[in-house]
């Protein structure tokens, strides 16, 4: 019986088993967070709970740490999703301080372009009223965090401008533009500015 | 499906030049702003910007200047560090492209091309992510296989590494490794949006030429808002990207849907102006489904020539 697979246990092909699981654990890897991207995309824009038992466990087994750091070494843990499920509105950042308002400026496209993407991706935390009592702890402090991202950004605008006012107020809103149906309904062709967020930053001797 | 033959090897070299290329581009690409992004005079502090991943014990540059300061007690400003980081970087995507030392210039250049990431985490889009993925596969293929200054150097005898690498898996079983990853990138990127309501009635194709700065201007398109012009659009995108797996290995498809794919991706430079992203995704492309199978990307790897390893007299 050993003489029969002996030639099958060669380092040779143990090697190659190895390959080929690395290769399986490395397209589970793509799978996996792909899989709980498009559901965490789904129920965030539907409004659904996250409470699919498989998904679970794929969101345990992506949280172990073999998976994690590979996850991030490999890129296999971005999600593909780009524009999904909905094609989100821009988003705008204006501070105004001694009746003047400015917008941080960019001497590259891709330094713009970058930072509107960071801006965009905030419309995701915009949430109604009702649900900001219901605030966990950890929510509180990333949303804490989220200001003061946006303070920095604001004091590095206002730096750059020499304004130098008792206070600014910073808004960040969002732009949308009509749907088809609204285009053809009232005939509206007019970019809206929604204000999603506001704050005030006072000067401090 | 994965029948068709691979015709050559010439994507190994394909992509060993054009993505440090890539590379290059997307960081010079921000050089301009370098300072925006990359210093305590920019928009967010290094440590505020660090605070989220601490936990994580990710390599950021933040995190190398703090592990010099504590541990070797050298202390260099934050923005210098970030331009040698910046500079060896360059220096090892060179290095991979020339295949010199290939394999360790790959790791090298992953490696940092992550610390950088890691430094401007809340800044990142596609672009970046494809981008890790493909110096991913640069440190685990046998790149500097062919046409390479490693070769030189070997006199045609393949690596200790690659070489038993190569005796244990062909370069088509690590081409279909990164296929298989292509595949399910854009399966699940039009799934995603079929997800979406606004997908499957044309409106996000509306809202991504009016809510976004491309190069050109198609406002012009709205006098076509009553025509069935953005549903077919969004329809032809989800189709694209879903069935992208099955329709790029066929042979008899691959050309069509490929095209319609690199296409696809113009088309978001023109409407979106992600010229970074788009240019990844085409050499992705490119790499994975065009070179290969192409008799004109077929170099002549000549039996005399001292750069190719197997045939090497």
């Amino acid at each position: 019986m050993y003489e029969k697979y002996k030639s099958y246990l060669s380092v040779r092909n143990a090697a190659r088993l190895v390959l080929l699981l690395f290769a399986l654990f490395h397209i589970s890897s793509v799978v996996i967070h792909a899989t709980i991207s498009a559901y965490s995309s789904y129920t965030s824009f539907y409004e659904k709970p996250k409470d699919n038992k498989i998904i679970q466990k794929m969101g345990r087994l992506s949280q172990t740490k073999l998976y994690k750091y590979y996850g991030t070494v490999s890129a296999t843990q971005s999600g593909y999703g780009f524009f999904a499920p909905n094609v989100r509105a821009s988003s705008q950042l204006v501070i105004e301080g001694c009746g003047k308002e400015i917008t941080p400026t960019f001497n590259s496209h891709e330094g713009r372009m970058r930072y509107e993407g960071f801006l965009g991706d905030l419309i995701n935390n915009i949430e109604p009223d009702s649900l900001k009592k219901d605030k966990t702890k950890i929510e509180d402090v990333l949303d804490r965090y989220e200001k003061l991202l946006l303070k920095n950004i604001s004091l590095k605008a206002i730096k750059d401008n020499n304004m130098s006012c008792a206070f600014y107020m910073v808004r960040y809103n969002v732009l949308d533009f009509p749907s088809r149906a609204e285009v053809l309904e009232n005939g509206k062709t007019e970019l809206r500015i929604l204000p999603a967020k506001a704050f005030l930053i006072a000067k401090t001797n | 499906m994965f029948t068709s033959k691979v015709q050559n090897d010439s994507w190994l070299l394909f992509m060993r030049i054009t993505v440090p290329l890539l590379s290059a581009l997307i960081m010079l690409a921000l050089y301009k702003d370098w300072a925006l992004y990359f210093s305590f005079d920019g928009l967010v502090q290094p440590d505020i910007m660090q605070a989220e991943i601490a936990h994580q014990k990710s390599w950021s540059i933040y995190a190398l200047q703090e592990y010099l300061k504590n541990t070797h007690h050298y202390t260099v400003e934050y923005f210098i560090l970030s331009k040698m980081v910046l500079g060896t970087y360059f220096l090892f995507l060179l290095f991979l492209a020339c295949g010199f030392l290939t394999r360790l210039s790959a790791i090298v250049s992953a490696g940092l091309h992550l610390v950088i990431l890691n430094s401007i985490h809340h800044f990142l889009y596609g672009a970046d992510y494809f981008n890790t993925m493909l110096l991913f596969y640069c440190a685990l293929f046998p790149l500097g296989k062919y046409y390479s200054i490693d070769n030189l150097l070997r006199k045609g005898q393949p690596g200790l590494i690659n070489g038993y690498l190569e005796s244990l898996f062909s370069t088509t079983a690590m081409l279909r490794l990164m296929q298989i990853h292509l595949g399910i990138a854009y399966f699940f990127s039009g799934f995603e949006k079929m997800l979406g309501f606004n997908w499957r009635n044309g409106e996000s194709i509306w809202r991504a030429v009016h809510n976004y700065e491309g190069i050109i201007d198609f406002t012009a398109l709205d006098s076509l808002v009553n025509t069935p012009l953005f549903l077919f659009l969004a329809w032809a995108t989800m189709l694209l990207e879903m069935l992208y797996p099955i329709m790029a290995n066929i042979r008899y498809t691959r050309a069509i849907w490929v095209t319609g794919i690199i296409g696809m991706h113009c088309s978001i430079v023109l409407i979106l102006g992600l010229f970074h992203f788009s240019a990844i995704m085409i050499a992705f492309n490119l790499i994975a489904y065009v070179v290969p199978y192409s008799k004109s990307f077929n170099l002549s790897f000549s039996p005399t020539s001292i750069l190719n390893p197997n045939t090497a007299s």
